[in-house]
């Protein structure tokens, strides 16, 4: 039972111009779903239709039994989709504290209670709560965009590659709390160019090519596979 | 002498009430309108119209001003809904140059160039001059602080809040679950009606307005005030707008002193002075001079902590 389906989903930035040709991809509960493929393949425009910032000229994108499709980015996430988007996700000019406010408009009564438990599950935001988002590290500010997407309490989380820019240290401590999120029953999707350890932390892969899906299976398959290895991870 | 002081400290404090809602707009949202003297116009033209044909009440009047104002000012954001920034700009520029037009050709509602006359003003038949304006610089000033104690609740409160958002970023925004669309509607009624306020507080004040008044000139020296001020923070915009008018007005008794110089050259000069000013502020506080404050009402930030609070800055 898929959490998320996206079915013959045509989408693009202006008519005529089409990033994504037909897509087809599922995100299960309880699953890491992760998004891998060549510049332009239309990752990121994926998450993006998803999230309502782009609007499909075909196709189906149904959500927890309803249908998505069209709707604007705000509606999108009232239904418990959050989208991290890969830069420009934090608001430099507010603190850690008033980022996760920001996040929390969904459910703004439980919004302090909701912030104490995202700061518990990441202690360094707790740590630098008064302070400037955009005094914090990279991999520090990810997790905050990360927090903020978890203070509406979403069922699915689309993450547009968290670990650019960011030091393997950083990326594999960010991509363990994915992980973590996953164990504690959030659905995700991770676009990724970090291929080969975004794979290895998740559940299924869909490779992605020039808008249309190419290859898809569980992760540890594809990442076995020695035709996939020399095609798309560089060996 | 004494009745022009006066009358420029009530110019300063409507240049400054209109900076208060250009902060609003600009400031807080992030929204660049240069179509402020529309949105003034608007209210001064609804004020001054309903006061001498229905004979109502000029607080009354003035009322109404700035709601047709933020009425106005709502529209317009609708109509600019798609547009940020430069363009934004250019719209809004054309907006009020659309209202001056308009101002200057339906006669039959707003006597066109020629103006409209004999704006009722407060007690004005019972007062000598000299008391007129003292009386009137003291409602001014009431009004500026009524409307700066609002603008720094705004400010502070969850509205103020995503409007900053809404400056920074308005795609984070919407995926965090906000409609960006609808506070940009917002800042921009709230902006256009304080400046349609301030508007119908001048034309009853100085009893005569026309469309030659609501020129773009305007609108610059009200973004200037904010500039100088500090973009983003009330008091600034308070400051700003009271230094604008010093600038202006007092270059008016320096000029005399300079030699060598025609009277047409020295009116001029005083333009310069405020370029200038312009120039040294911005070379020296970017964020002008009073800068937007980082200070959250829950959470102090670090080093603003007060003495209750924080026990370790001692």
């Amino acid at each position: 039972m898929s959490v998320l389906a996206v079915e013959n989903v045509i989408a693009g930035y202006s008519v005529g111009d089409q990033i994504l040709k037909g897509v087809n991809f599922h995100v299960g509960a309880r699953e890491i779903v992760c998004v891998v493929g060549p510049n332009g393949a239309g990752k990121s425009t994926l998450l993006k239709t998803i999230a309502g910032l782009l609007r499909p000229s075909e196709g189906s994108i149904v959500y927890d039994g309803a249908p998505i499709n069209g709707m604007k980015p705000h509606d999108v996430s009232r239904h418990g989709i959050a989208f991290v988007p890969q830069e420009h996700n934090v608001f430099g000019n507010m603190t850690v504290y008033e980022n996760l406010e920001m996040g929390g408009y969904i459910a703004p009564k439980h919004f302090r209670a909701r912030a104490d438990e995202v700061m518990k599950h990441f202690p360094i935001l707790l740590k630098k709560k008064t302070q400037l988002a955009r005094t914090l590290s990279g991999g520090q500010r990810q997790l905050l965009a990360v927090g903020m997407a978890l203070m509406v309490d979403p069922g699915l989380i689309l993450l547009d590659e968290p670990t650019a820019g960011l030091s393997p240290a950083a990326a594999d401590e960010l991509f363990a709390e994915i992980r973590k999120l996953r164990d504690a029953g959030k659905a995700i999707a991770l676009v990724e160019q970090n291929a080969r350890e975004a794979m290895a932390i998740s559940d299924r892969t869909y490779i992605l090519v020039d808008g249309k899906n190419s290859i898809e299976g569980p992760s540890p398959e594809l990442l076995a596979n020695e035709d996939i290895n020399r095609m798309f991870l560089g060996g | 002498m004494e009745i022009y002081i006066i009358s420029m400290c009530v110019v300063a404090g409507i240049y400054a009430v209109m900076a208060l809602g250009l902060n609003v707009m600009w400031g807080m949202a992030g929204l660049v309108n240069l179509g402020l003297v529309g949105s003034a116009a608007a209210g001064a033209y609804t004020s001054a119209i309903l006061t001498k044909t229905f004979a109502i009440p000029i607080p009354l009047g003035i009322m109404a001003g700035a709601i047709v104002a933020a009425a106005v000012g709502a529209v317009l954001s609708l109509v600019t809904r798609r547009l940020k920034e430069h363009y934004l700009a250019i719209v809004t520029l054309g907006f009020a140059e659309t209202i001056r037009i308009v101002a200057s050709n339906e006669i039959w509602l707003t006597n066109g160039t020629d103006g409209i006359s004999g704006i009722a003003g407060p007690f004005r038949a019972d007062l000598t001059p000299f008391q007129y304006n003292l009386v009137y610089l003291g409602i001014v000033l009431l009004v500026l602080l009524g409307l700066y104690v609002c603008c720094q609740r705004i400010s502070y409160s969850p509205l103020g809040r995503v409007l900053r958002a809404v400056r920074d970023d308005d795609m984070v925004v919407s995926v965090a679950g906000k409609n960006a669309q609808s506070f940009k509607l917002k800042a921009f009624s709230i902006g256009s009606g304080i400046i349609g306020l301030a508007g119908g507080l001048y034309a009853h004040y100085t009893s005569f307005i026309s469309p030659d008044l609501f020129v773009p000139l305007l609108t610059l020296y009200v973004k200037l005030s904010l500039l100088v001020g500090g973009v983003g923070n009330n008091r600034g915009a308070v400051v700003g707008a009271a230094l604008i008018i010093l600038i202006l007005e007092g270059s008016r008794f320096v000029v005399p002193f300079i030699p060598y110089i025609s009277p047409a050259q020295g009116a001029a000069i005083r333009e310069l002075f405020l370029s200038a000013t312009l120039l040294i502020v911005l070379r020296f506080r970017v964020t002008g001079l009073i800068p937007e404050p980082h200070d959250h009402p829950v959470i102090p930030r670090p080093g603003t902590a007060t003495a209750g609070t924080s026990i370790k800055a001692f």
